[in-house]
């Protein structure tokens, strides 16, 4: 399986422990090396989970603090992207909790799933060029089809595609063995591939 | 590959492979350029309590912030 690595900005590979270690020992600069090196896929992840990208950004810094605050209690060995993604994710859980009824009554949809899709908080009512819209319309299919997956699903499905963790990082971060993260994986495609078939196809192209 | 709105019987559609090419497509919504350092400003806001809880080493040893420290 090819999942296409779209976030990848590290800095030169010091492991994380090294610089846990390093902002233990007061350099900063090591706690912002961390920073810089998860933001964006927490911000993806996050932002996907939410459809809300002003309050991704506070969700987003919610969880570096927490790390921040919590970094002197944390376990030495304990992957420290997993920690970071389990912390965004229960963060997300509470935040949808707390605003799933006033978001709602703010869609222009009117789809109750719509709240997972970017989309729905960022309109353009712009005449876009067919090319555009297509793509603007797989988005939106895409985000619609995670967000009818249960709940259990959504989350594995959302962190290998949107969080671009593997099996093993994500059964550590839903505290789950890594053969329970991909078989929930292997049980979200068919939900996938009929949220799809009714919406969008492959259409192959002629033989010339 | 294009695509089109039409409708294809379930078993027609997608292999897993093809599942995972669409959703790879999915869009990595990028942070604002302004998120580190927020974040970073945000740390300095904390308490002094939370925010002086790293000290620099000395004489090779860690110091723990008392908060953290197991009690005696």
């Amino acid at each position: 399986m090819q999942v296409r690595e779209r976030t990848k900005a590290h800095t030169p590979e010091i492991p994380d422990g090294v610089l846990v270690k390093q902002t233990l020992a007061g350099d900063q600069y090591a706690f912002e090396m961390l920073v810089r090196r998860y933001n964006a896929p927490l911000f993806n992840f996050i932002c996907h989970c939410l459809g809300d990208y002003d309050l991704a950004c506070d969700v987003s810094q919610q969880v570096f603090l927490q790390l921040y605050i919590s970094m002197p209690t944390l376990r030495t060995g304990e992957p420290l992207k997993a920690w970071l993604f389990q912390v965004a994710r229960n963060r997300c859980l509470d935040e949808l909790r707390r605003k799933r009824a006033i978001h709602f009554s703010e869609l222009e949809a009117g789809n109750e799933d719509d709240d997972l899709s970017p989309l729905a908080i960022m309109p353009d009512t712009r005449p876009l060029p067919d090319e555009i819209a297509e793509r603007r319309d797989l988005q939106r299919v895409l985000r619609q089809a995670i967000a009818s997956l249960p709940p259990k699903f959504r989350s594995v499905v959302l962190l290998r595609y949107a969080g671009q963790l593997s099996f093993s990082e994500i059964g550590k971060t839903l505290n789950m063995p890594e053969a329970t993260a991909k078989t929930y994986f292997q049980r979200a495609r068919p939900l996938l591939r009929a949220a799809l078939a009714g919406q969008w196809q492959p259409q192959t192209v002629p033989a010339t | 590959m294009q695509y089109s709105h039409e409708v294809l019987f379930l078993d027609e559609a997608y292999s897993d492979d093809e599942i995972d090419d669409l959703f790879g497509q999915l869009e990595a919504i990028e942070p604002p350029t302004s998120l580190v350092e927020d974040i970073l400003n945000r740390v300095e806001q904390l308490p002094f309590s939370q925010s002086k809880l790293f000290m620099p080493a000395s004489c090779g040893e860690l110091v723990v912030h008392s908060q953290f420290r197991e009690p005696s």
